[in-house]
């Protein structure tokens, strides 16, 4: 707030460990934005992949499952089990509910997904330098209702950043007691901590932080996902020229399963229809 | 509050959670499906036909990890031989794998020579790289053919040579070379270490053991490229070590110095030899000279070709050493002289190898910049280290920027931190005002720190420029004003060699949400600064 803080006494420890922290924070906020620009590449990436497959994955799952009903019933009929044919018939249909249902799943999952812009993306810097700060898991320990409060607010952090929800995460960075105080939540301080104990501690939690949030961009960088994300973005358009091509060969095989399922069909309709005598 | 260990229950951050990710796990093997199939699409595929199943996880690592090319690994079992002519005829393939006693041999031989002549001929035929291996040393009935053979069981070294020689150009990356030292004693220990690591030049990993029995677990773990014991140690002496690896036939090559002629030691030495153990006895003290050419016999490999100084550096007056620095910084600078960076470097050079602070961390602004050098960022970080270590404020504040940016060392805030601290407790502004940028209103938050912000900005640093727009813009601990912010953004934004955080898309930002006359009155504060630093 006033531009001039009068500085009365400064041990040089002190003045060493806020350093530390600054710096700590600082690579927490870079490591940060990385990983959520990245994140937010490889989900756009995913989405966009599961929009252009979806339809003919779906179809040629289905048809999988019918080819697959049907034999498992075709054997069974041949061997008079009736009970067997009836096992195969309600596993179809449980098989075939859950399909569907891990398809609409998915395809609520990508269309909340938007990749970030120039610009969000930009601003996430911005944005973290500030979440950081509110970093803080062990102060709270000894009051539950404001740590209860901190937890909220940690929560609202990670859902925010899950799905790419730049508007949240600016709310709560530009105004974290604004954004508690609408939420009806208690009140937090995150003042900076003046004492060395308090800020050794922080320093440790912010290195705990700092080596998980590296694990899980190195863990992101080798998934087969960012791979692909990669090859976009050093040739963009290859996504669709590759889905184009796999639905080639989708159709392809969907022609062929319905040719077996056609003819597994006609052989459940013989097996039925009792021989003539 | 404070008691013990932090838990860490709740921290900011908590991962994998992304909603895809949270998807059941039906949806999420669709999902690794369509991109694994689409990968696959994209990357050209290497196949490989085996008749063993064991191998598939030592080459999927082995091209996964090493090979220059991205691949999609495709393999391809057979049990027959009637089964691989077949595949051989119709797949085109990359490598065929085969463990001669594996295969139910449908094609009528008798012994393993005609084996080895049967896949000498379909190497002839095909044309692709085929590795055998069986359990016997079958490297005579191979030896005339274009096939390569690896007694089983082999271990992932043994198969990536194997591998090697079929494709050389695919798997260049060479490992160094990893030589265990063992001795009680620091002394040896440590020059032996530096001697070795001076020569390799890095191609070198060298383990130091004083505990002989942690070593012999190291051993055991890992077998090493070249072994150097010494003799008397306690509990587990050199003798004794030697002795377990004849026992082992261990196949690298072992020195063992020692300081006393004893003839127990002779004959241990010679029966080692006789059961297959490469091992040399080297005598205590011993010098550079014939240490190197033990090691050289024992590695069978040639000195590298530049010598490194291991000789003693002949002794320069100091005034020397200044006059050499003075002539680089007139090159550098072009003081009297025409400006010529190679010149400049050329004695900056000969001054920092004879440790001159201020010439080594000039040699290492050379390089970051890549004046009268290629860049080498590594070249440069390692510059200003020697300078800082002596002192060299200069330096450690360059070395401090080197761990920000990540440039010739790990990123690495807290070593950052560090030097910026060592060079800002001498006094230099440009590591003060770095160490005030790690903070996000640092440089703001006191009148002196302001001072020395504006100072730099006004210098032309591109980091203090952009902090300052930013507090401008922001109104952080200085009066909101957009026109300020405007000026120093797009100074910071043209800055050549840092381009500063996001200045470039603050700017656009910036410029997006000001008003004509505020454009206007920033554009203009921008010109009157650059006139007035002409």
């Amino acid at each position: 707030m006033n531009a001039y803080k009068p500085i009365i006494y400064t041990s040089p420890e002190l003045e060493q460990m806020r350093q530390l922290v600054a710096g700590a924070r600082a690579q927490l906020a870079d490591l940060e934005t990385d990983y959520t620009k990245e994140k937010s590449r490889v989900d756009a990436v995913q989405a966009a992949l599961f929009r252009h497959l979806r339809e003919h994955y779906q179809k040629r799952d289905r048809l999988r499952l019918t080819v697959e009903y049907r034999q498992k019933f075709l054997d069974s009929l041949i061997r008079g089990d009736t009970e067997a044919a009836k096992q195969a018939d309600q596993e179809f249909e449980q098989a075939k509910t859950q399909s569907d249902k891990d398809y609409e799943e998915l395809s609520a999952a990508a269309d909340k997904r938007r990749q970030l812009t120039a610009e969000q993306e930009a601003e996430l810097t911005r944005l973290w330098k500030k979440l950081v700060k509110l970093y803080h898991p062990d102060r709270f320990t000894n009051e539950p209702d404001k740590l209860e409060a901190y937890h909220k607010l940690t929560a609202a952090i990670n859902q925010a950043k899950d799905i790419g929800d730049i508007e949240t995460l600016r709310e709560i960075a530009e105004d974290p007691q604004g954004f508690m105080l609408r939420q009806g939540w208690a009140h937090l301080d995150f003042g900076d901590d003046e004492e060395l104990t308090q800020l050794r501690r922080l320093h440790e939690t912010l290195k705990k932080e700092i080596a998980v949030v590296t694990e899980s961009l190195k863990q992101l960088r080798e998934s087969p996902d960012y791979e692909l994300c990669q090859l976009r973005e050093q040739k963009p358009g290859v996504l669709d020229g590759l889905a184009a091509e796999q639905t080639k060969q989708l159709e392809a095989e969907i022609v062929e399963l319905e040719k077996q399922a056609a003819q597994l069909a006609s052989e459940i309709k013989k097996a039925e229809t009792p021989p003539p005598n | 509050m404070n008691n013990g260990e932090t838990k860490n229950n709740f921290p900011l951050v908590r991962r994998p959670s992304s909603a895809i990710e949270k998807a059941a796990p039906g949806a999420k093997r669709i999902l690794s499906g369509m991109v694994a199939d689409t990968l696959a699409l994209a990357k050209p595929v290497f196949t490989v036909l085996m008749c063993d199943d064991q191998i598939s996880e030592i080459v999927e690592l082995l091209i996964k990890t090493e090979w220059n090319q991205k691949f999609t690994l495709r393999f391809i079992r057979f049990s027959r031989t009637t089964e691989l002519l077949k595949l051989v005829r119709e797949q085109s393939f990359d490598l065929l794998f085969l463990y001669v006693g594996n295969v139910q041999w449908d094609t009528f031989i008798f012994d393993y020579p005609q084996a080895a002549e049967f896949l000498a001929e379909l190497k002839a035929q095909y044309g692709k790289p085929i590795i055998a291996t069986q359990g016997l040393d079958l490297r005579k009935s191979f030896e005339a053919t274009d096939v390569t053979f690896i007694q089983a069981p082999f271990s992932v070294e043994e198969f990536r040579d194997a591998l090697k020689a079929n494709f050389p150009a695919q798997l260049s990356k060479t490992r160094p070379l990893r030589i265990v030292v063992v001795n009680d004693e620091e002394g040896p220990i440590e020059s032996i270490k530096i001697i070795l690591l001076k020569w390799f030049n890095k191609d070198a990993v060298v383990l130091t053991f004083y505990d002989s029995e942690k070593a012999w677990e190291e051993l055991l773990r890992t077998p090493p490229d070249l072994l150097i014991t010494d003799d008397i140690m306690p509990v587990l002496g050199g003798m004794e070590i030697v002795r377990r690896l004849a026992d082992r036939k261990a196949a690298y090559p072992v020195i063992l110095t020692t300081s006393f002629e004893r003839s127990e030691l002779d004959v241990c030495v010679r029966d080692c030899v006789n059961r297959g153990l490469k091992i040399k006895l080297l005598d205590v003290p011993f010098d550079i000279e014939s240490f190197l050419k033990v090691v050289e016999d024992s590695l069978k490999i040639q000195r590298a070709k530049a010598e490194p100084d291991i000789q003693t550096t002949p002794v320069v007056a100091d005034t020397d050493l200044e006059s050499w620095y003075q002539t680089g910084d007139r090159y550098y600078f072009g003081r009297g002289v025409p400006k010529d960076y190679t010149e400049a470097i050329k004695w900056y050079r000969k001054a920092a190898d004879h440790g001159h602070a201020m010439a080594q961390n000039s040699v290492g602004v050379c390089y970051e910049r890549a004046l009268g050098i290629s860049q080498d960022y590594k070249e440069a970080a390692k510059w200003y280290r020697k300078a800082a270590e002596q002192g060299d404020a200069y330096a450690q504040n360059n070395l401090g920027a080197c761990y920000i940016n990540g440039r010739g060392v790990l990123k690495d805030y807290a070593e950052a931190v560090k030097w910026y601290r060592l060079a800002a407790d001498q006094g230099n502004e440009l590591a003060k005002t770095n160490l005030g940028l790690l903070n996000e209103k640092g440089g703001l938050d006191n009148a002196e720190a302001l001072e020395s912000l504006r100072n730099m900005a006004v210098q032309g640093y591109a980091p203090a420029q952009y902090r300052l727009g930013i507090g401008y813009r922001d109104g952080q601990n200085l009066l909101k004003d957009l026109a300020e912010a405007y000026k120093w953004l797009k100074l910071a934004s043209e800055h050549p060699l840092h381009t500063i955080g996001n200045s470039i898309q603050e700017l656009a930002l910036l410029s997006s949400t000001m008003t004509q006359d505020d454009l206007a009155e920033g554009e203009r504060r921008y010109h009157e600064f650059r006139i007035q630093r002409k």
